[in-house]
C-alpha cells in the first residue's frame, strides 16, 4: 500500500498542478465581478488538493523508506482484469441503451451480466432480465410519467 | 405554528403518502438485509423516482429508506454473521451466537424493538433541537457560515478515513466538482469546455449513483467472483417458545441498554462524520461495562444486540439535526438527503423553518410514520427477510446496474448523465479500493456551491480585508477548531508512523471499515 500511496500522491500532485496552471485558466472566462474572480475558488481548491497530494506522497515515501512496501496492495492485476471486463459490459450496455433503447438493450444487459457472474439457469435469467425492465417501463411511463432512454 | 401543523398533517396523512413512506421503509429494510448492499446505495437509486412526489413525501420516503436500511442491516448480521453494513458489525457479536443457540427470532425481535426505540428517541430530540439551533443560526452571517463549512469539511476528513490526507484530497475533489457551471457572479460558463450539459453543474445523481452505487457493484463483482453466488442458510431455530419471545428478566436488562445506546447514538449522530459504526461500538462497550454479567457478552447477550441496534438507528434522525438547523450534512446518507432537498426546491439550513415551515412539519410527521412503519415491517416481515437474504447476487447485482442507468437518466441530463455516472462509477471503484473517503467527497460536492457563495459574500462584506475576522468571534472559533483538527490529525499521523510497524497489530478502529452510512 505504501508504494500505491506514493504513486497515488504523485499522480494526484500532477493532476493538481495541471488543474492550477492549465485546466482552470483555460476553462474559465473572465468577467465583471465584485467579490471573487471565477478562477479563484477552483484554484484555491486545486491548490489544497495539490498540497495534500504532496503531503501524501511525502508520507508514503517516508513509510516506504522506513518499512518497505509491507502493506497489502489493494488492487492486483486480477482485480484490474475483472474491473475491465465488468466495466466493459456495463459500458457496452449503456451504449446499447443509448442507440437501441431500454426495452431492447435493458434485458440484454441484465442477461449478459448474469452470464458473466456465472448464472446458467435459463429460466432465472429470462425472468430477471425481463421483469425489472417491464416494471420500470410501467412505473416510469404510466405512474411517474417521465421519459426513458 | 398551529396552521403549519394542520397543513403538514393534511399533506402527510393521505393514503398515497403513507404508502410511499411504508414502501420506503420496506425498500430500505430489504436493501439493508442484503449482505453487501447498503442504504446509501438504495437512497441514491431511489432519489430520481421521487421527482414526481411532493417535497415532503419525497424526503419522508427517502428517510424511510434510511431508517429501514439501518434496521434491516441487523438481519444478515444476526442470521448469517455477515453485517449488512459496517454499523452492524457489533450486532454480530451477540446476534449470531443467539442464532447458533436457536434463538434467531428472539434476536431479531430485540434488534427491531431497539431500532424503533432508538429511532423514536432521536426523532424526538431532532424535533426539539433543530428549530432551536436554527433560530440561533439565523443570526450567523456569511463569514460565520463559511468558517463553519470549513470546520465541517476538515473535521469530517479528520474522523472519517484511515488517512487524513486522503480524506482531505477527497474533500477538495468533491468541492472542485461543484465548480463547473455558470459562474454565479459573472454569468459566464466556467470549466464547462463547451458542453452545454454542464451549464447547470455536474448532475447530482450522476455523482451520487456513480460513486456510491455503481462503484459498489463493481467492487462486489470483483470480490464475489470466486464462485460464491449465494450465502449459506442460517442455522434453524430451536422451536421452543421461550427462545422466540423476550422474557421479563430479559426485558429489564434490555431497556437500559436501549436507552444508553440511544443516548450515545443521538450524541454521535449530531456530530458530523463520526457515523453509526462508532456509535454502535461505543454503545456496546458502555453497556457491557455497566453490565452485572459482562462475561455473557459475545456469547449471546440480548442487551448487546439492543445497545448496538439502538445506537445505529438513533444516528439516523440525529444526523439530520445539522442539516435542518445549519445546512451541513455529516454523513453520506444526509448528504444525499440534502441533495434531495435541493432537487425539490428546498434550501436546508437556518431559513428552512421560516421559508418552508409546513414542509418541515410534514417531514416530522413523515418521520414518525416511518418509525411506526419500521415496527410493523420489522415485526411482520421477519420470516420474509430471512428468505430475502438468500437471494443470489447474480440476480441482485445486474438489476441494480440497470437501475443505476435508469436513475442517472431520469434526472434530466439524458444519456450524458448516464455516461458521467459510469465515469464516476470507475472513480468510486478506485476510491474504495485505495481507501479515499466517500463522506468528504460527497459532502464536499454538496456543500461546494454554499461554500463559494459564503466566501464571495464574506469578501464583499469585508471589502477583501481579512481583519474583519477579528470582529467575528464565532468565525474565529470555528476556524481555530478547523486548524486544531488539521494539526491534531497531522501530528497523530506522523506519530502513527512510529507505531505503525508491521510486527505490531493495529488497534481495531471501526472507522477503518469504511462507514458509508
Amino acid at each position: 500500500m505504501n508504494k500505491v500511496d506514493l504513486i497515488c500522491g504523485a499522480g494526484l500532485s500532477v493532476i493538481g498542478i495541471l488543474l492550477i496552471f492549465i485546466v482552470i485558466p483555460v476553462g474559465t472566462t473572465a468577467g465583471g465581478y465584485f467579490g471573487l474572480a471565477p478562477t479563484v475558488f477552483p484554484t484555491i481548491l486545486a491548490s489544497g488538493l495539490t498540497i495534500c497530494a504532496l503531503a501524501l506522497t511525502a508520507q508514503a515515501w517516508m513509510r516506504l523508506r522506513r518499512e518497505g512496501n509491507i502493506r497489502p496492495v489493494p488492487i492486483r492485476p486480477w482485480n484490474l482484469l475483472m474491473l475491465a471486463a465488468s466495466a466493459s459490459l456495463v459500458l457496452g450496455g449503456i451504449i446499447a441503451i443509448d442507440y437501441l433503447g431500454m426495452i431492447i438493450a435493458g434485458p440484454v444487459l441484465i442477461a449478459a451480466l448474469m452470464l458473466f457472474l456465472g448464472d446458467r439457469n435459463v429460466i432465472r435469467i429470462l425472468l430477471t432480465a425481463t421483469l425489472p425492465v417491464a416494471a420500470i417501463y410501467v412505473l416510469a411511463l404510466h405512474v411517474l410519467r417521465t421519459p426513458l432512454p | 405554528m398551529t396552521e403549519h401543523l394542520a397543513t403538514a398533517a393534511g399533506e402527510i396523512f393521505t393514503p398515497i403518502v403513507i404508502a410511499y413512506i411504508v414502501l420506503g421503509v420496506l425498500l430500505g429494510y430489504v436493501v439493508g438485509a442484503l449482505p453487501g448492499m447498503n442504504r446509501v446505495t438504495a437512497i441514491a437509486i431511489a432519489l430520481p423516482f421521487t421527482f414526481t412526489m411532493s417535497p415532503a413525501a419525497a424526503i419522508s420516503f427517502l428517510i424511510g429508506i434510511n431508517k429501514g436500511g439501518a434496521a434491516g442491516s441487523a438481519v444478515s448480521a444476526i442470521l448469517l454473521n455477515i453485517p449488512g453494513e459496517p454499523s452492524s458489525v457489533v450486532t454480530t457479536y451477540d446476534g449470531y451466537p443467539m442464532t447458533q443457540q436457536g434463538k434467531a427470532q428472539k434476536a431479531l425481535k430485540v434488534a427491531i424493538l431497539a431500532s424503533v426505540a432508538g429511532d423514536v428517541i432521536a426523532t424526538i430530540v431532532l424535533i426539539l433541537l433543530a428549530q432551536t439551533i436554527a433560530r440561533f443560526a439565523v443570526g450567523l452571517g456569511p463569514i460565520e457560515l463559511a468558517s463553519i463549512l470549513i470546520f465541517s469539511i476538515t473535521f469530517i476528513a479528520a474522523v472519517s478515513g484511515a488517512s487524513f490526507f486522503k480524506a482531505l484530497i477527497a474533500g477538495f475533489a468533491g468541492l472542485l466538482l461543484s465548480a463547473p457551471g455558470i459562474d454565479m457572479e459573472t454569468g459566464l460558463p466556467r470549466l464547462t469546455f463547451g458542453m452545454v450539459q454542464l451549464y447547470d453543474g455536474i448532475p447530482l445523481l450522476a455523482v451520487a449513483i456513480g460513486t456510491l452505487a455503481l462503484s459498489e457493484i463493481l467492487v462486489q463483482i470483483d470480490e464475489g467472483w470466486r464462485g460464491q453466488h449465494q450465502y449459506p442458510r442460517p442455522p434453524a431455530t430451536s422451536g421452543a417458545a421461550e427462545d422466540s419471545r423476550i422474557t421479563g428478566p430479559e426485558a429489564r436488562r434490555i431497556v437500559p441498554a436501549i436507552l444508553r445506546g440511544s443516548f450515545i447514538g443521538t450524541g454521535i449522530g449530531l456530530l458530523p462524520g463520526l457515523g453509526a459504526t462508532l456509535a454502535s461500538f461505543m454503545a456496546y462497550t458502555w453497556v457491557r461495562g455497566r453490565s452485572k454479567t459482562p462475561e455473557a457478552f459475545g456469547k449471546g447477550a440480548p442487551e448487546g444486540v439492543a445497545a448496538s441496534e439502538a445506537a445505529d438507528n438513533s444516528t439516523v434522525p440525529a444526523s439530520l439535526i445539522p442539516v435542518f438547523a445549519i445546512g451541513v450534512p455529516g454523513s453520506l446518507s444526509t448528504a444525499l438527503l440534502m441533495g434531495a432537498f435541493m432537487l425539490h426546491g428546498l434550501t436546508p439550513g437556518p431559513f428552512l423553518f421560516s421559508q418552508s415551515g409546513d414542509v418541515v412539519y410534514s417531514i416530522y410527521f413523515g418521520m414518525v410514520l416511518a418509525s411506526a412503519g419500521l415496527l410493523l415491517v420489522g415485526l411482520f416481515g421477519q420470516r420474509i427477510f430471512s428468505l430475502i437474504i438468500q437471494v443470489r447476487f447474480t440476480v441482485v447485482l445486474p438489476v441494480i446496474v440497470f437501475l443505476c442507468i435508469i436513475g442517472a437518466y431520469m434526472e434530466g441530463g439524458g444519456m450524458f448523465s448516464v455516461y458521467l455516472m459510469f465515469i464516476f462509477g470507475l472513480v468510486g471503484y478506485f476510491m474504495k479500493k485505495l481507501d479515499f473517503s466517500f463522506v468528504t467527497f460527497v459532502v464536499g460536492y454538496v456543500l461546494g456551491p454554499m461554500m463559494e457563495l459564503t466566501l464571495r459574500q464574506s469578501l464583499i462584506i469585508s471589502d477583501s480585508n481579512p481583519a474583519v475576522l477579528l470582529n467575528r468571534p464565532i468565525a474565529i472559533a470555528f476556524l481555530l477548531l478547523a486548524v486544531i483538527s488539521v494539526w491534531r490529525f497531522v501530528v497523530v499521523g506522523v506519530r502513527s508512523m512510529e507505531l505503525d510497524r508491521p510486527d505490531i497489530a493495529p488497534p481495531q478502529d471501526p472507522r477503518r471499515k469504511g462507514d458509508n452510512s
